[in-house]
């Protein structure tokens, strides 16, 4: 079973996810998750959420992976009970007296190891293993060495990161927003401390911001490594980035499982993904000691674009009707692209506004508009600046 | 049951406080310590430090120097350490730091299933360091004096940084965090780097604790030192300069007020 896992921040980024080609997806609840200042789910989005996923044969895991500090140990039991009776299919923990509970209380529900556990060796996995744990999310420390000898010592399904931002320190192993900001960041209130730049004896000033990860180029080769499960960062990410990361790394994974990956098309992925992200990126740990190569050094350098031109919502009659997310213009050159669509490239001739008057400049955010596209679309698809032509990597 | 302190020496000190057992970070091992030693250089019967999380090789070579020493204890933080341990049976007490993990009775608890004792996370307050040290199913243990741990990346961030500016590379650095002026000394080797509290943590006031199996106290950033002297001043409560309760007074917060609402 090889599984694309995407994050979700809320129900709508959870169907843009599903659609784009996820297998499964990872929420948080409203208590007990790492993004404690996300929108987040409630009980009641929950159901909608493992509803929808489950129409379409997909999966939906649950965050409950804060270190639990005394107090925040009240309703838990009560809280997995829900997540079982909704029918979730796995919780992510990351504290052992959850995964205890589960197990002691019998409540059905699988648990996957989070991260935050940061396990990097096969006798770890084994002790995770023997508490009940079924899937275990690796250290993004983990080598390929590592991930071979796990999976080899336990047979347990693994699920790895492969594409977002990393945090600078081994995950769980960082306070520093605590004693900065007073937010806990094993609780779910991170302040990104490790962002932030630092005065030193010596100029110029410290910073430890990471490169984001990125493993496109060795996707095939972790697949030959037992990993199950290839896992998309960024629970607070917006559509756009879910869609096109999602998309990318779902053509990828089939075409390299159907060996029909062309020569230049990981290439092409690699453009598009590094054009949607917002810093550079990597392979971090998988093949050797990530250096200076794969940090920053002036603190924050994030770079963000407007490539995001707009959200179909109808298509009739040789119109689709978009949503507009950044300006567009007549002359501009195109492409549409979504989860059940060949991405085509499109110059706009004409735009109408919702009074059907030809105007020239789509200026306003979510204003709609209308164009006439032969392709025929379909809602959840988009528009974006044309900026790669695939042709020339193939 | 009477409370034995495991003490990280600076520098090999001849035990002779009864009360007194030596804590020696073993080289290759660990990270964030200044001073380091050669398991053949360990006396017999002392207790190691592994603060490291271990990769496979490194788990695997750790396993040949327990299986050929004859330790008396060891401190942890990577559960394969404990895994090991069992798996092959060895005669070792097992003292579980898992630096930021140990936070509920709970939990503590879930650790106490599989190990000796487990050191108690300092990122808690007083009063929930108070009522786990009261309530756990086995006497638990205690960090109660040394620098304070707050970040511990895989990454050498020290050295990243100085080759990239071209400085010289020392592997410890003063850090002031630019907007709270907060202070940090980073401490660097080839297995990572950890951020530390520039002062060190004085956790002395949980000592009023009873039941407490070890306290923990570390001295490796003390560099001349009468440790007969420092220690008998240190139990009798004698003011120490530069020192921080870490979280011991304040308690930490992780859903950020509405917006609007009074700060």
């Amino acid at each position: 079973m090889i599984e694309l896992l995407a994050p979700a921040g809320d129900l709508e980024k959870l169907k843009f996810a599903l659609l784009y080609g996820a297998d499964a997806v990872y929420v948080g609840g409203q208590n007990f998750s790492l993004r404690a200042n996300a929108k987040n789910f409630s009980l009641s989005d929950l159901k909608e959420a493992t509803s929808f996923a489950h129409q379409y044969q997909k999966k939906v895991y649950v965050t409950v992976n804060i270190i639990f500090h005394e107090e925040d140990t009240i309703g838990l039991e009560e809280y997995l009970w829900s997540l079982s009776d909704i029918g979730v299919d796995a919780v992510i923990v990351s504290d052992v007296y959850v995964i205890k509970l589960i197990r002691e209380k019998e409540i059905p529900l699988e648990v996957h190891l989070s991260t935050q556990a940061s396990v990097l060796n096969p006798l770890a996995a084994k002790f995770y293993k023997n508490l009940g744990v079924t899937r275990i999310v690796l250290a993004r420390e983990a080598t390929r060495e590592d991930i071979k000898a796990i999976k080899k010592a336990t047979g347990l399904e693994l699920e790895c990161f492969v594409h977002g931002a990393m945090c600078t320190s081994f995950s769980g192993r960082c306070v520093l927003s605590n004693v900065v900001t007073n937010r806990d960041a094993n609780r779910g209130g991170c302040a990104q401390i490790c962002r932030w730049t630092f005065k030193t004896d010596e100029e110029p000033i410290f910073s430890m911001t990471s490169k984001d990860l990125n493993m496109v180029s060795y996707i095939e080769e972790m697949i030959q490594l037992g990993v199950n499960s290839f896992k998309v960062e960024g629970r607070m990410r917006g559509i756009y980035y879910i869609a096109t990361i999602i998309k990318t790394y779902r053509e990828l994974l089939d075409k390299i499982q159907n060996h029909t990956l062309k020569e230049g098309e990981l290439a092409y992925a690699l453009a598009i993904l590094n054009r949607c992200a917002n810093r550079e990126s990597s392979p971090q740990f998988f093949e050797k000691l990530p250096g200076e190569k794969e940090q920053y050094f002036l603190g924050r350098q994030e770079v963000s674009n407007q490539d995001f031109l707009g959200l179909v919502l109808d298509y009739q009659e040789g119109y689709v009707t978009l949503e507009e997310r950044n300006l567009f213009k007549v002359g501009d050159v195109v492409e549409f692209f979504g989860p059940n669509i060949e991405t085509f490239t499109y110059t706009i001739h004409t735009i109408e506004n919702e009074n059907r008057e030809k105007i020239e400049v789509a200026n306003h955010p979510n204003m709609i508009v209308k164009l006439p596209v032969e392709t025929p679309l379909q809602k959840y698809d988009m528009m974006r600046i044309k900026v790669f032509d695939k042709e020339d990597y193939l | 049951m009477k409370t034995r302190f495991l003490v990280i020496p600076p520098f090999k000190i001849e035990k002779k406080d009864t009360d007194v057992d030596f804590l020696f970070p073993l080289k290759g091992f660990c990270v964030g310590f200044k001073h380091e030693y050669a398991y053949q250089d360990i006396p017999r019967d002392s207790y190691v430090y592994v603060n490291r999380l271990l990769d496979t090789a490194s788990l695997e070579a750790l396993g040949n120097v327990l299986e050929e020493s004859s330790f008396r204890g060891i401190v942890f933080e990577d559960l394969g350490v404990l895994e090991y341990i069992r798996e092959k049976g060895l005669d070792l007490e097992t003292i579980l730091y898992a630096t930021h993990a140990s936070c509920s009775l709970k939990t503590v608890d879930t650790y106490l299933d599989y190990c000796d004792t487990v050191v108690l996370s300092l990122d808690i307050t007083k009063e929930e360091i108070d009522l786990i040290v009261s309530q756990a199913k086995k006497p638990v243990s205690l960090y109660i004096y040394g620098p304070i741990a707050y970040m511990y990346s895989r990454r050498t961030l020290l050295s990243n940084y100085e080759k990239h500016f071209d400085l010289p590379v020392n592997r410890q650095l003063s850090l002031e965090e630019e907007m709270t002026r907060k202070a940090f000394l980073g401490i660097e080797n080839a297995f990572g780097t950890v951020l530390f509290d520039k002062c060190l943590f004085d956790g002395r006031i949980l000592m009023q604790n009873e039941g407490i199996r070890y306290a923990l106290v570390n001295l490796d950033w003390e560099e001349d030192l009468d440790f007969e002297t420092w220690f008998k001043d240190f139990k009798q409560g004698k003011a120490l300069p530069h020192t921080t309760d870490a979280f011991l007074q304040q308690k930490t917060i992780y859903r950020l007020p509405p917006k609007g609402s009074a700060s």
